[in-house]
């Protein structure tokens, strides 16, 4: 499957002779190829290694070897890539382990079917937008939600947040921080929020 | 740097870059160049910075004018889907009604910790208030003065003294003003505990109240109030300082009765002490414990005491 397009991939960075992507272009390609994947990133991850407790450290581990990849080009199926970097990942984890969990190696194997069906379709109407923005604020624990709504519906700045909810502005910064944390996870993580059936 | 740091790290960036206000011409180098330092930076900038104006959404809909969207809700009228969307969210997400959104009128900000929680709130004038497990504080304030409600569970307050702008703690019937001061305030289905630490607080009780309405509190001064009655009790600095074992999460004992010691890890555990028979319950236990810690406990009174105890799924029975 991935044979022919490596070499002609080969040819192409040769005639352009180390002139990659923008750094907008490839930002732009991470948030419209890459994000939408994560959910289903991170489910593999979580089924395939024993230990979730560093599921974080693995899902930007792919990031950051998808992102080299795409400095030199942008990758035309970013899909079976980002699942063909995280299977490396993982077995270079495992041989690097003292103990090769068989478990594993089995879960690789067998989600390779999975990961190869198409996504969820990417054109998310505005209304499902919607509602995905109200489910992922729902979810907020609240005082983080209370500034985001603060800055986000209101447009507030973080002085005028602390004033009007008598916490010092520090306070407000860290739930802004917490909250946009949250929101990213909930977002890209979760697919609860209208990507299940 | 582990993900979450750098998350952490990013979070931050975006939130100061957002603000409105004070993002100057050095900080945008100072974010390149942390930008620039690993790709891991980068990746968990976009991708909160994607997630953050995804969120922007919520401001577009809102320049319709909140007021009329708030009224519009309000009035159940019918309008275009998209306004009612809007309009849920905006209500939905701030729970507690529109007075949010209107503006110059300061809402309670409500501050609840679970059961084994701990939290701390500072406030902008530098006071803070650390809540305990299981505490829920609603705080509110004007230019006149600053105002938390207690309404159960137990906190800390570290007051910055300020004649000109009182500062009041309001605990079912009874008020607690600062008077420059270190107090912990404590309250329980049938009884409120003021301890004071520092300085000096006073303690006001209703007017329908027996015996004096107004007590001030020095250091060391344990006030227990009940309904219409409040004792006030004389302690060791020392012992109220141990009573703030929790901010480290422990529970210090010294000749507690069982039946108390049970009682105090209950209330940071859904996992319940159960303590059956009087000389169970008398028994006196001194000692420091992790406060989230019961299983420890029970093997503690199992071994050391010699106490029968039967651990069940969500409690544990200690007989003697």
């Amino acid at each position: 499957m991935g044979d022919t397009s490596d070499f002609e991939r080969g040819e192409t960075t040769l005639r352009k002779a180390g002139e990659g992507p923008s750094t907008a272009e490839v930002k732009a390609w991470f948030v419209r190829e890459v994000l939408p994947l994560e959910a289903t990133l991170v489910q593999f991850l979580r089924k395939a290694s024993r230990n979730a407790s560093d599921l974080d450290d693995l899902r930007q581990e792919v990031y950051t070897r998808l992102y080299e990849t795409a400095k030199k080009e942008i990758p035309e199926h970013t899909r079976p890539l980002l699942f063909r970097i995280a299977r490396h990942l993982l077995i270079d984890r495992a041989r690097r382990a003292q103990i090769v969990s068989i478990e594993a190696v089995e879960n690789l194997e067998n989600l390779n079917l999975a990961i190869d069906e198409p996504g969820p379709d990417r054109a998310v109407i505005a209304r499902e937008e919607l509602r995905r923005m109200q489910t992922a604020l729902d979810q907020l624990p609240r005082r983080y939600r209370m500034a985001v709504v603060m800055r986000k519906v209101e447009g507030l700045t973080t002085r005028e947040i602390a004033l009007r909810l008598g916490i010092a502005e520090k306070t407000v910064e860290k739930h802004l921080t917490e909250g946009v944390r949250a929101l990213a996870n909930i977002l890209y993580r979760e697919r609860t929020a209208g990507g299940e059936p | 740097m582990s993900a979450a740091e750098t998350e952490a790290r990013a979070a931050e960036w975006l939130i100061r870059k957002r603000d409105a206000a004070g993002w100057r011409e050095e900080d945008q180098q100072t974010l390149d160049a942390w930008l620039d330092e690993a790709p891991a930076h980068l990746m968990a900038y976009w991708r909160l910075e994607s997630a953050w104006e995804r969120a922007d959404r919520l401001t577009a809909l809102s320049t319709q004018s909140k007021s009329a969207m708030l009224i519009r809700a309000g009035r159940r009228a019918a309008p275009m889907a998209m306004r009612v969307a809007a309009a849920a969210i905006v209500l939905g997400a701030i729970g507690v009604g529109a007075n949010m959104l209107m503006p110059r009128a300061p809402a309670p900000s409500i501050y609840k910790t679970a059961i084994g929680g701990r939290e701390v709130l500072s406030l902008a004038d530098g006071s803070k208030i650390e809540l305990n497990t299981d505490t829920e504080v609603r705080i509110a304030g004007d230019a006149k003065g600053r105002k938390i409600s207690l309404e159960r569970g137990e906190a800390f307050f570290q007051i910055k003294h300020d004649p000109s702008r009182e500062f009041v703690v309001l605990a079912g019937n009874r008020r607690i003003v600062d008077l420059g001061t270190k107090f912990i305030v404590r309250r329980d289905a049938d009884k409120l505990e003021v301890s004071l630490l520092e300085g000096r607080a006073r303690l006001e009780a209703p007017n329908d109240a027996d015996g004096p309405k107004s007590i001030e509190l020095e250091p060391g001064d344990m006030a227990v109030a009940k309904a219409n009655q409040t004792t006030l009790w004389k302690k060791p600095v020392a012992a109220i300082a141990d009573t703030l074992a929790w901010r480290k999460g422990l529970l210090v004992f010294d000749e507690t009765p069982l039946a108390d010691v049970a009682a105090e890890f209950n209330r940071y555990n859904r996992k319940k002490l159960i303590v059956v028979g009087d000389a169970a319950r008398k028994l006196a236990i001194g000692g420091h414990f992790q406060a989230d810690n019961v299983e420890t406990f029970a093997r503690v009174a199992q071994g050391t005491l010699g106490l029968h105890v039967e651990n069940k799924p969500d409690e544990i029975i200690i007989t003697r």
